[in-house]
């Protein structure tokens, strides 16, 4: 269903949290991976991308940064009218209720709670492309 | 002549014939009728010979006098034209003439100058005829038709009535069903209601809200129902926004939404929603099920309490020596910090060695789980903080408030004692400075000092003072026995009062007739104690009571050692045993036998005074048995008894005084 080569960009301040999702993300055959530390890092990578002509296809960041945060980034994306289909999945902790649910009505795609499994990752992956490329990527 | 002319234009046909019959004149429509022409017709013919009437009679038309005086009346008659042949039909009209028909004849007679004339008039009422027979047949259809649409109207409204007969008979089952679901619900306890877009409940909803939310919900906005803060409204609503426009699949919005209510009687209140979706998959309501598991959570409570407590129990029993020492030394020391701190005599580097003390206490506690106190000491150490760095001054109000947790501690070691008593017991019979060595290396010790070169001075001190142990705690497991013969038949029991100080047995030696003391026991309850409305009605506490005395004695200048079981129940009934005797053993000669001989019948094995075998006794096994082990040990046992004073079962068993007797013995029981 998702191309090995999918262009996936995952954020976190954490050096290991953006280690151990890269492994599972590897794991599971993705190649095109790239990291950003903070918000500000990661929509310059998005605008980088695209201009370059491989575009960033599915967001992987976390909720609680220092700075703006992964529901800051996410309206960020959202405004712009190219990023309304851009999977975005957040990763929060049990007690970000609150965030998730407003990141729910601000699009994002699906959320996952630390910590979690290669398959509960592969399940949000899956939901997030259903949700934005029906018929596939291409 | 005269001027027939007046008839021409008549739509009649009209003849006017001699008394030959010949037709003087006749009109157009005469003509008509006739298939013929007036210059034809005029030409003398006759006008018998142009018609073939139905009723011939009419007046005499062929032959025979005309002789008619009088007009005749109008009559119906059916004409035929009598020879077609002489019709020449030139034109498609008159070719369409009918040649047969109906007409209404009538003759009058007239006399012109001095001769008769008859006048024939025909009204062609054919046309009439089949436009009347044409409407009587519409008319019919007509009639059916009418008749058809009143059979239906009929049907229908038998139908409505049917449909509306229906229509209540399935409203009274959907009743009936929502009824049954609302029981259903309703002896589930959860509270079941349906929230709109508007975060509206409906006014469908189960009577356990009004318990387990405690309000009506219907047309309430679900923040009102979940007495959520406005910023918990908040996120309600954007939650409930997610919901509806589905921009996460539902399972994945549902761990977002509160998951329990605050009840204000501190039930436990969890909340469950679910999607409701119409044709399209849409979702247009929300449900929510509020289940009250406040019974599962205090189950989980106590259960997790019982858990720790087995926890503790493990380690106290773990750590024995340590524990017991903890237990008594703080008991100690909390009262004189108490005193201390009440009678305000406390210098500076006091303080610190208090609040040292208490945080050592505090990490032991903890070991043993006893987080009561645990949490006292945290308590203490808040409040003395500030004092420890020097600063008194708040330590007029500290001071009372040090002193109400040491109160406290006080009291959880007091509860924890009752609480835990036999456990206590048990793992303080270790005294101080005691070694544990298994039997067999006893045992095998005490086989050295059999030596005859030894004194048997050894052998004695050996017996008495290394390899003894006191008997209660092998009379402990009685109590437990009795009890639960008490409580099976509803009877009414004290702890067994044991008087067995200073009394020490030799291991092993005694364990089966100790044993078998548990028949005695169950006797005392099952035979002896009676039921407390009984013992009530013959001024007896409702409470039996039993006793276990155990006595050092003498005899024959050898130790020995007396175990008396007494209880206070009706005593045993001699007469009855008189009675009993002769069926059970019909061989005895009783008229010899005492009071006293006859209690002591009791030992006979399978002797039992009940008609039936209860739980517990009546096997006619048990005393016997007692017997049995005492015998064996060289001892004696007696039964003594009261009517209603109860009953004394008295054992003498010597004690072992020579090793060579112990070996044998424990061959004996190997055997």
């Amino acid at each position: 269903m998702f191309r090995s080569d999918t262009h996936i960009l995952v954020v976190d301040d954490s050096i290991n949290i953006r280690r151990i999702v890269v492994d599972h993300l590897q794991k599971l055959g993705f190649s095109k991976i790239v990291a950003a530390e903070n918000t500000a890092e990661a929509l310059e990578k998005l605008k980088s991308y695209k201009q370059s002509g491989s575009p960033i296809q599915l967001v992987l960041s976390d909720l609680n940064m220092p700075g703006p945060s992964g529901l800051d980034f996410l309206k960020e994306v959202r405004k712009d009218p190219q990023y309304q289909a851009l999977p975005f999945i957040l990763i929060t902790t049990e007690s970000e209720k609150g965030a998730v649910i407003e990141a729910a009505v601000n699009g994002v795609s699906g959320y996952i709670v630390k910590p979690f499994n290669a398959d509960t990752l592969t399940k949000r992956l899956k939901e997030a492309y259903r949700k934005h490329y029906p018929e596939g990527l291409n | 002549m005269v001027n027939y002319s007046v008839f021409d234009a008549l739509f009649d046909s009209v003849f006017i014939i001699d008394e030959n019959r010949k037709i003087i004149y006749c009109n157009e429509t005469a003509a008509h009728l006739s298939h013929s022409s007036v210059k034809r017709l005029s030409r003398g013919v006759i006008f018998s010979d142009l018609f073939n009437m139905s009723e011939p009679n009419l007046f005499p038309l062929s032959g025979g006098p005309i002789g008619r005086e009088k007009a005749s009346p109008l009559q119906e008659v059916i004409y035929e034209i009598k020879d077609p042949s002489l019709i020449k039909s030139t034109t498609s009209l008159e070719a369409s003439r009918p040649s047969k028909g109906k007409v209404q004849i009538t003759i009058q007679p007239f006399v012109e100058g001095s001769v008769k004339r008859w006048t024939v008039v025909l009204r062609d009422v054919t046309l009439e005829e089949t436009l009347h027979h044409k409407y009587q047949g519409q008319l019919a259809l007509r009639e059916k038709y009418i008749a058809e649409l009143q059979e239906a109207k009929i049907k229908l409204e038998d139908y409505s009535n049917n449909l509306a007969e229906k229509v209540a008979e399935r409203t009274f089952e959907l009743q009936n069903a929502n009824h049954r679901l609302n029981a259903v619900m309703n002896s589930l306890g959860q509270g079941f209601l349906i929230i709109d877009k508007k975060g509206i409940c409906s006014d469908l909803y189960t009577k356990a809200c009004l318990e387990v939310l405690e309000k009506d919900p219907s047309h309430k906005p679900i923040g009102d129902v979940l007495n959520l803060s406005s910023k918990e409204r908040d996120q309600f609503n954007m939650w409930m926004q997610a919901v509806f426009s589905e921009s996460l699949p539902f399972e994945d919005l549902a761990t977002l939404a509160p998951d329990n209510y605050k009840h204000t009687r501190g039930e436990r209140i969890t909340l469950h929603f679910f999607p409701l979706r119409d044709d399209q998959k849409s979702i247009q309501h929300i449900v929510l099920v509020a289940t009250n598991r406040t019974s599962e959570f205090l189950a989980k409570e106590a259960l997790s309490k019982e858990q720790n407590h087995g926890a503790m129990i493990l380690k106290m029993v773990k750590y024995r020596q340590k524990f017991t020492a903890f237990i008594n030394s703080i008991d100690k020391e909390i009262t004189s910090i108490h005193n201390q701190i009440k009678n305000k005599f406390i210098l500076p580097n006091e303080v610190n060695n208090i609040y040292r003390y208490l945080h050592t206490i505090e990490g032991e506690a903890g070991l043993y789980s006893l987080e009561e106190i645990r949490e006292c000491c945290r308590q203490i150490q808040t409040f003395m903080e500030p004092w420890r760095q020097g600063d008194s001054r708040e330590s007029n109000i500290l001071l009372p408030k040090v002193l109400v947790e040491l109160e406290k501690i006080k009291k959880y070691l007091k509860e924890f004692r009752i609480e835990n008593t036999d456990l206590l017991n048990l793992i303080s019979n270790q005294q101080e400075n005691s070694l544990e060595i298994s039997l067999d290396h006893v045992l095998a010790f005490g086989k050295l000092l059999q030596d005859p070169r030894l004194p048997l001075e050894l052998q004695t001190q050996f017996l008495t003072t290394i390899l003894k142990q006191p008997i209660l705690p092998c009379l402990k497991f009685l109590d437990d026995v009795a009890q639960q013969v008490a409580t099976t038949q509803n009877k009414k029991l004290y702890p067994i009062y044991y008087s067995c100080e200073n009394v020490y047995i030799t291991p092993k030696i005694y364990d089966a007739l100790l044993a078998s003391l548990v028949h005695a026991i169950r006797n005392a309850v099952d035979h002896g104690i009676e039921p407390p409305e009984v013992r009530k009605s013959s001024g007896k506490e409702e409470m039996g009571t039993i006793r276990i005395n155990c006595t050092n004695t003498f005899y024959e200048g050898q130790p020995w050692i007396q175990i008396q079981i007494s209880d206070d129940g009706s005593g045993i009934d001699v007469q009855k045993i008189r009675n009993l005797l002769p069926i059970k053993f019909p061989t005895m000669n009783l008229t010899s036998l005492s009071d006293f001989e006859i209690l002591q019948t009791v030992f006979l094995p399978g002797f039992s005074s009940r008609e039936q075998v209860s739980q517990f006794s009546g096997r006619g096994v048990g005393l016997d048995a007692v017997k049995s082990e005492v015998e064996l040990l060289k001892g004696n046992i007696q039964m003594d008894s009261k009517p209603n004073n109860g009953s004394v079962l008295t054992i003498n068993i010597p004690k072992i005084t020579k090793i060579e007797n112990l070996e044998n013995k424990l061959k004996l029981m190997s055997a």
